[in-house]
């Protein structure tokens, strides 16, 4: 009795495996298979984010006019952001005037987010809204952003500002709101795009060209061939945060 | 007496499942016409997914810089929000506006619109349409393929037992305090 009735369990558990593997190949196919026709229709416009590739500036101060705000300009209206001379008015990029007082001599510099390697806001944000993406470019998750401002605290170069009151009228590709902490994004989704942030592109078309931007990892790109040629520094070098941007003639 | 007994269950069914086709006391959502031939996804899986996938292409876009044209919230913007009659685009508390038609229903509040425009915008092209060469095969498993693989995964998932959004790496990469778009109305 028993040695008759083993067969009949083995070709139960037989069937039953077959139908369970049948139901989970169905229920992952089916969906899929129409997902693959629908995802055709939009292949990503950009590639992820490579960290063979480290984006950087590099800004010729020699070059940098001091009546000249074209990058400035450039910023505010490509991201939708006004500074109107408040004190908590955005400021992703803003003209800086350094002079040494012991020989008078006096530079006009662009500052913004300086796109650190070791960034101190990255470190500080408590909830991993501020990130290094894996080009090196530093940007905020708006939308973990608990607007805190410890990396506001925590940058040297006071790039950051915050949101402190409601908006309308943004960028479909600079979304910003009250309650979180911005800054440069290096123009991230034109970077994404192909081209070069709008400072770099308005500064070669109504300035004197003084900033180039490109892969700092690339032997071949534009800014390692003047970075290898002509001395430049980073802002408060000391820091050893490694910056993304770099100054020539400081 | 037992034909009575079914007669009269089957009639206050009857009555019961009538009443919303008459007009609850709720209006059934109109939900706006969209301007494309089809969405990004079946219809149906939009209806239930569409918050996942949002999810998931903003991480990807923000985090790992995968964008898409079509599959991005100004991508939805652009094809499901048009002008009324007036000239002027419905404000986001409307419930002309597109996404408010099924949320006010559900009484579902997002605050996606309090950063992102609500308006479709053509100059969305010259920030955003330049195409690059699709990604190499050596180069990333964080492609578009990969995305897809993982959507795929998370259709099943959906399907079959819990939710889970994502595979890999990715999940792990997702830094605490996340916070939910959409906390009420969740099935």
């Amino acid at each position: 009795m028993r040695n008759s009735a083993l067969p009949q369990i083995a070709c139960d558990q037989d069937r039953r495996r077959f139908f369970g593997i049948a139901g989970a190949v169905a229920l992952a196919l089916a969906p899929g298979v129409s997902l693959i026709a629908y995802a055709q229709s939009d292949a990503p416009t950009s590639a992820a984010a490579s960290a063979k590739t480290r984006w950087g500036l590099l800004i010729d101060t020699t070059q940098c006019k001091p009546s000249c705000t074209a990058c400035v300009t450039a910023c505010s209206s490509y991201n939708g952001w006004k500074n109107e001379g408040r004190p908590t008015d955005p400021q992703w990029i803003r003209k800086v005037q350094v002079s040494d007082p012991s020989t008078g001599f006096s530079r006009s510099v662009p500052v913004m987010c300086q796109h650190c390697a070791n960034a101190p806001c990255v470190e500080v944000c408590p909830t991993g809204a501020s990130f290094k993406r894996a080009d090196g470019i530093v940007l905020v998750d708006r939308h973990i952003c608990i607007g805190c401002r410890y990396c506001m605290m925590a940058c040297p170069y006071k790039a950051r500002s915050f949101v402190s009151e409601n908006l309308s009228g943004q960028k479909p590709w600079a979304p910003r709101g009250k309650g979180t902490v911005e800054g440069c994004t290096l123009c991230v989704p034109r970077v994404d795009a192909g081209k070069v942030p709008a400072c770099v592109e308005a500064c070669a078309r109504e300035g004197n060209g003084a900033m180039t931007f490109g892969d700092l990892n690339d032997p071949a790109s534009p800014i390692r061939r003047a970075l290898a040629h002509h001395p430049a520094v980073q802002l408060r070098a000391d820091l050893m945060l490694d910056t993304g941007v770099r100054y020539e003639g400081l | 007496m037992a034909a009575i007994r079914l007669i009269i269950p089957t009639v206050l069914l009857a009555l019961i499942a009538a009443v919303p086709a008459v007009g609850g006391r709720v209006p059934m959502p109109k939900i706006p016409a969209a301007k494309g031939a089809h969405c990004v996804r079946p219809t149906q899986w939009m209806r239930r997914n569409h918050m996942k996938l949002l999810m998931q292409l903003r991480y990807e876009a923000v985090h790992e810089g995968i964008r898409h044209k079509r599959e991005s919230l100004p991508g939805c913007i652009a094809c499901h929000v048009s002008r009324l009659a007036d000239g002027k685009y419905p404000s986001v508390k409307s419930r002309k506006f597109f996404c408010n038609a099924c949320h006010q229903y559900v009484g579902t509040r997002i605050d996606c619109f309090s950063c992102h425009t609500n308006r479709p915008d053509a100059a969305y092209e010259i920030a955003d349409g330049v195409r690059r060469p699709p990604p190499a095969a050596s180069e990333g498993q964080r492609s578009g393929t990969a995305a897809w693989a993982r959507a795929v995964a998370m259709v099943a998932a959906d399907s079959g037992s819990a939710p889970s959004r994502s595979g890999g790496a990715h999940g792990a990469k997702r830094p605490k305090g996340h916070r939910a778009v959409n906390r009420r109305g969740r099935p």
